[in-house]
């Protein structure tokens, strides 16, 4: 057996040792493009130096001639603001290349921006008021600067400051000197340009490199990184048009139907180059590509060709009024620029009125940074609170809000064509779609783009706009592209799929001009593609043509309208007009695509965490949802909703994990136990986790809690050493275990007594006051220690209520996401009451529980346990029969053959969306948590391997080694392969040149 | 009623410490041991207590454990208990010593002189551990005094393996 062993590792399979090799030159490959990249980034480095020098100096130079003339104070100081900010801001691409978390940096950068950008605003205000001639000149200003072509963010903010600087002191002959200065300094118009583009480069390809290391580390597999970027097809945009087995009184129809999206949130629609940079975060662009690892989820919407076309039009609710608060605001520069823009408006318009709007417009926008910085945070609403579903009333008042902040609206798109001239460096794809051709059979509005092309970007695009209100098919839609070169219309067609499909149907790759290839690859993974083949399917045409807007800010007058159609309760039809689309709004379901993949991520970080909190806190910070600091993480667990108590305590009493008890430390050292007594402070510190059982693992952390008790207490300790006060905490649980634990019989609890004996003389041979123990035990014996209660407290309060053969749902990952009421549908083809077979539906992050309400018990709700589905694999489908209007079809997909689970109808389409949405993330999250497990199945796997593979290399492992270790391999991957998943099989096999697979075959031999 | 029908089949009530190095896999047997058993309400927060019912006997089984200064602490437990269940990782050769000199600290206590001790050379699963002879070789066990009772009993907590057999060798050896 031996030689036998020997023999086979000393001659390989042949495929084995190519695959080594391969992997090794690509390594190499990979190592030397970083070195190139590290020169390139230095040299970039200089060059920003240079550029931050220059500006300083030119900024003396504005100081100097401001003092000159009288100023506005006000103005002064916002422009101080500004410039500082930006100063500041300058230093992104440096800083990230240097730092490794970029993601710290970015945010503050961002807020500061923001904040000297309203400062700004709030100054230019004031000088309109004062000195309305000067209008002009900003104006002039702005766009001849925009002719300097200063792409880069480091380069844009320069002119800006200076614009704001100068418009209401120079004259026009001075401003026009200090472009020609601009222009001399960095050597001409050219090199200015050539500059710009050499920074950009340069920082896309640190990203890139960046976001190759990452994926390299995360999904270790080979295979896995060739097929991330073989794919170009995104999951979330795919949409298989896939026959579907339906039952025969439906008929499968895509319906157009896309109720209006917009909710007066202005900040979201910059849409101009520099907002690429607010996505091109490395997070973001980690998660674009990750993305394309999600299996693909198919939604169908069917919906049967009614008789009355009429009540098709009912109106659905739109995604993003349903969810408000959940929206996604990045703030960057897009911000500035649209602030910005906004001003120049008002420069063109002397309207007080104008004005007086403006300044409440700004003062909302301030409101909103604020809350994207909330956002930022990554704060999930959804975890651990029942949403309930909520009544329509919001979303109707939602919807009436467009209306009525209309003129708001108006200016901020407006102005954001403005913005995306400003660089004519890049070539801008705007896209719109003007004509609609009413399809009736199937009541599609089809778009055509009317678009005028300029190479030079010197023509502007005017795109008609024809208020469509009277016909209640027709439907317009403006969609605006910033992807180079690509172009991507959220066709009408995904919209009757977008109503159940994520919204980020149409993720727009936020490729700002890129000037490398490769950026442009790794940017757009998952470009427009997918979306056009979605549309391919579809029967409906639409052309899409590309234009360059030029940089005539007050001559574009774009406005862009929407009719709604809208039908309450499928009986009387009405048109809304609301107002214009906001010209962004692919980018901002992209944005918002992102942010709700972020979201899951972060969600599947959770639940990794509630399974192995190890690996969990090591994925968030891999995914940069946490910093890899201990405070940081420290912070994270005492603050973030959603992670289990137990588990907290279990990771805070890992003794082996060193940073764990870095950890600790950290976590000790948040509280403050000032002027509490020890068994209070004992209690808030244990409230926040579950204090794990084991003796050791308690001792840690009373020695921990000791320490930070006797630092805080310092002043007016009674207690000699820290030592005494990590005894007494010990003693203070096992008092409480003693007293309150079940398991210890009533006649043997502890009395006080004995408590005292116990604790003679801990404090260094000194007794303890017994007045103060007598306290202790009398506390701790009217109320024992608990920790708060978590996600896991909520599922135990429901498994109670539940009655009859229920599985155990308590579980520390498990977290109820929502509850809906359906009516069970058993035939779909036999009319029933309506309110028959009322179930209680509760959904589960990973499981979906269906349960019966009864009534036996009077005061107390109880349900009975029905059936539980698990949520991966599952697939679910909309339908609409004139028996069942909003049915709901849960259907398992185990790869072919789909077994039906489950029917329902919900009570109204509100009910029916939102639990629709809430499931459809739940069942992403769960395929999200199913590739994380794969991902570190084939890296455990992989590990394992390895040392084989070295043995077959260099044949020096001593065959008795090599015997065990293949025994134990057999012993392993037997029952292994046998649990992979066919998704991972999938992987495999689609990887011809797997190793794993390979070494699985020669394993199971 | 319980009591009653205690008394005539000879329901008996053990207090059992169980005891050990971090890591030992303590945590691991007394849930296996009670795996038997749903857990149904919140634990208590602090020491893992369970009782287990085996062959009419009710063992309560603390898992205490700590270092020196906290020992004392445990002296209340000591005196009610008939017996020390000392877990050792087996495959752990690092840290037997470590062991060896927890365990005697524990057994020299004056209130544990009557104790029966049990001790589970867990983890007989991983590859190339210590057999039973070499833990209570390099525990030492043979240099106690000659009225003490103990035992070796190899056992895998992941799996079970063995640990009822340690049960029955307390009840058989507890008076």
């Amino acid at each position: 057996m031996d030689q036998f062993l020997s023999k086979r590792l000393d001659c390989p399979p042949p495929s084995t040792k190519t695959l080594m090799e391969e992997k090794d030159s690509i390594i190499k490959k990979q190592q030397d493009e970083i070195n190139k990249l590290q020169l390139q980034m230095n040299k970039i480095q200089q060059e920003r130096d240079y550029f931050a020098a220059l500006f300083n100096t030119q900024h003396s130079h504005n100081n100097n001639s401001n003092s000159k003339s009288k100023s506005n104070q006000n103005g002064e100081e916002g422009e101080e603001n500004l410039t500082n900010g930006f100063q500041k801001m300058i230093t992104p691409p440096s800083e990230c290349s240097l730092t490794s978390s970029t993601l710290t940096h970015m945010p503050k950068q961002k807020s500061l921006c923001t904040d000297s950008l309203q400062k700004q605003s709030q100054a230019l205000k004031l000088h309109h008021h004062h000195s309305p001639q000067k209008h002009s000149m900003v104006h002039f200003d702005k766009t001849a600067l925009n002719s300097l072509g200063l792409t880069t963010a480091t380069m844009k903010k320069n002119p800006i400051s200076f614009s704001s600087k100068s418009h209401y002191e120079l004259s026009q002959d001075l401003q026009d000197k200090q472009i020609e200065m601009l222009q001399r300094k960095y050597g001409g118009v050219l090199r200015t340009k050539r500059a710009a583009s050499v920074i950009q480069r340069a920082f896309r390809q640190y990203k890139l490199e960046k976001n190759f290391r990452l994926i390299c580390e995360t999904a270790k597999a080979n295979k896995r990184i060739s097929r991330t970027f073989s794919e170009q097809q995104h999951p979330l945009c795919s949409f298989y048009q896939e026959k579907i087995p339906t039952p025969p009184a439906l008929k499968p129809c895509l319906r157009m139907r896309k109720s209006d999206t917009t909710t007066p949130i202005h900040n979201e629609k910059g849409n101009d180059s520099s907002s690429s940079s607010s996505s091109n975060t490395p997070t973001n662009e980690h998660f674009i590509d990750k993305k394309i690892d999600l299996p693909s989820i198919n939604f169908e919407h069917f919906i049967e060709t009614n008789e009355k076309p009429q009540q098709q039009l009912e109106h659905q609710h739109d995604k993003s009024s349903r969810k408000p608060t959940k929206r996604v605001l990045i703030v960057t520069e897009n911000d500035r620029n649209m602030l910005e823009a906004l001003i120049k408006k008002e420069a063109n318009n002397e309207d007080v009125e104008n004005s007086v709007r403006l300044r409440a417009l700004s003062s909302k926008t301030r409101l909103i940074f604020g809350k994207e910085q909330n956002d930022s945070d990554f704060v999930d609403e959804q975890l651990s609170s029942i949403v309930l579903v909520e009544s329509a009333t919001e979303d109707a008042s939602k919807r009436q809000m467009p209306s009525s902040i209309d003129w708001c609206k108006n200016t901020s798109h407006y102005n954001f064509y403005k913005d995306l001239t400003s660089s004519p460096l890049e070539c801008r794809k705007f896209s719109s779609r003007v004509e609609t051709k009413p399809q009736p059979p199937m009541r599609n509005s089809t778009t055509k783009i009317s678009t005028v092309k300029n190479p030079n970007g010197t023509k502007m695009t005017r795109p008609s706009f024809s208020p469509c209100v009277a016909s209640p098919i027709w439907k317009r839609k403006v969609t605006l592209d910033v992807d180079n070169g690509r172009l991507s219309n959220l066709s009408e067609t995904s919209d009757s799929s977008d109503l159940l499909e994520s919204p980020s149907l149409s993720i727009t790759p936020f490729s700002q001009s890129s000037t490398t290839s490769s950026d442009r690859d790794n940017m757009s993974l998952q470009s427009n593609s997918s979306t056009n083949d979605s549309y391919s399917n579809s029967s409906y045409s639409h052309r899409n043509s590309a234009t360059s807007l030029e940089s005539q800010p007050s001559s574009i007058q774009q406005i862009s309208t929407k009719s709604v159609q809208m039908n309450h309760n499928g009986t009387e039809t009405r048109n809304l007009p609301i107002d214009p689309v906001l010209e962004g709004q692919e980018r901002i379901l992209a944005i918002k695509a992102n942010e709700t993949y972020r979201r899951r991520c972060y969600r599947a970080g959770l639940n990794v965490f509630n399974k192995k909190p190890e690996r969990g806190i090591l994925y968030l910070i891999n995914n940069h949802f946490l910093e890899p600091n201990p405070q940081a993480v420290a912070r994270f667990l005492l603050t973030r909703k959603g992670l289990s108590r137990q588990m907290i305590g279990e990771y805070l009493g890992n003794l082996q994990d060193h940073f764990a008890m870095q950890v600790l430390h950290a976590f000790a050292a948040e509280m403050d136990f000032q002027d509490q007594p020890i068994d209070m402070a004992l209690r808030k510190f244990q409230s926040s986790f579950r204090l794990p059982g084991e003796a050791q693992k308690i001792e840690q952390l009373m020695k921990v809690f000791g320490q930070r008790y006797y630092q805080t207490t310092l002043s007016n300790t009674q207690f000699r050493s820290p030592d005494t006060i990590f005894i007494l905490a010990f003693a203070i649980i096992m008092l409480n275990t003693d007293l309150h634990s079940r398991n210890i019989k009533s006649d043997k609890k502890m009395k006080l007594e004995q408590f005292i004996r116990n604790l003679k003389g801990i404090d260094d041979g000194e007794d303890l006051d017994p007045i103060y123990l007598k306290d202790i035990y009398e506390r701790i014996k009217a109320k024992e220690f608990r920790s708060d209660s978590d996600h896991v407290t909520q599922c135990a309060k429901f498994e109670q209520t539940l009655i009859g053969k229920k599985p155990s749902l308590v579980a520390p990952h498990r977290r109820l996401v929502c509850y809906c009421r359906f009516y069970e549908i058993h035939d779909l083809t036999k009319r029933e009451r309506l309110t028959a077979h009322q179930r209680e539906v509760f959904l589960f992050n990973d499981l979906l529980v269906i349960t019966k309400i009864s009534n036996k018990k009077r005061n107390q709700i109880q349900y009975t346990f029905r059936n539980s589905f698990r949520l991966s694999g599952m697939n679910l489908y909309l339908f609409e029969t004139p028996y069942y209007q909003h049915g709901i079809r849960l259907v398992r997909k185990p790869d072919t053959n789909q077994t039906n689970l489950i029917t329902f109808n919900a009570r109204n389409e509100h009910d029916r969306a939102k639990f629709c949405e809430d499931l459809k993330e739940a069942i992403m999250e769960m395929d999200e948590m199913e590739s994380l497990r794969i991902q570190s199945e084939l890296d455990k796997l992989r590990l394992s391997c390895s040392p084989i593979i070295r043995g077959d290399l260099n044949g020096t492992i001593s065959s008795n080694v090599i015997h065990s270790i293949v025994d134990s391999k057999r012993n392993n991957l037997r029952p292994l392969s046998r649990t992979l998943s066919n998704s991972m099989l999938d992987i495999i096999n689609t990887n011809n040149n797997s190793t794993l697979c390979k070494v699985v075959h020669t394993f199971s031999l | 009623m319980g009591n009653f029908l205690g008394k005539i089949f000879g329901n008996k009530h053990f207090r059992i410490l169980m005891l050990g190095l971090d890591a030992a896999g303590k945590t691991s047997i007394l849930y296996k041991l009670r795996l038997n058993h749903s857990i149904t309400t919140i634990p208590t927060v602090g020491f893992n207590v369970e009782t287990v019912t085996y062959k009419n006997v009710k063992f309560n089984v603390w898992d205490v454990g700590g270092q020196d200064k906290i020992r004392p602490l445990w002296r209340h437990y000591y005196t009610g208990s008939q017996g020390l269940i000392f877990v050792v990782d087996s495959s752990d050769r690092d840290r037997i010593d470590e062991a060896k000199v927890e365990l005697h600290k524990i057994i020299s206590d004056r209130e544990m002189k009557d104790a029966i001790i049990l001790i589970f050379a867990n983890k007989q699963d991983i590859r190339d551990c210590m057999i039973p002879q070499e833990v209570q070789d390099r525990l030492q066990l043979s240099k106690l005094a000659h009225d003490r009772i103990w035992f070796v009993q190899p056992c895998c907590a992941t799996n079970g393996d063995g640990l009822f057999e340690g049960l029955t060798w307390l009840t058989s050896n507890c008076k």
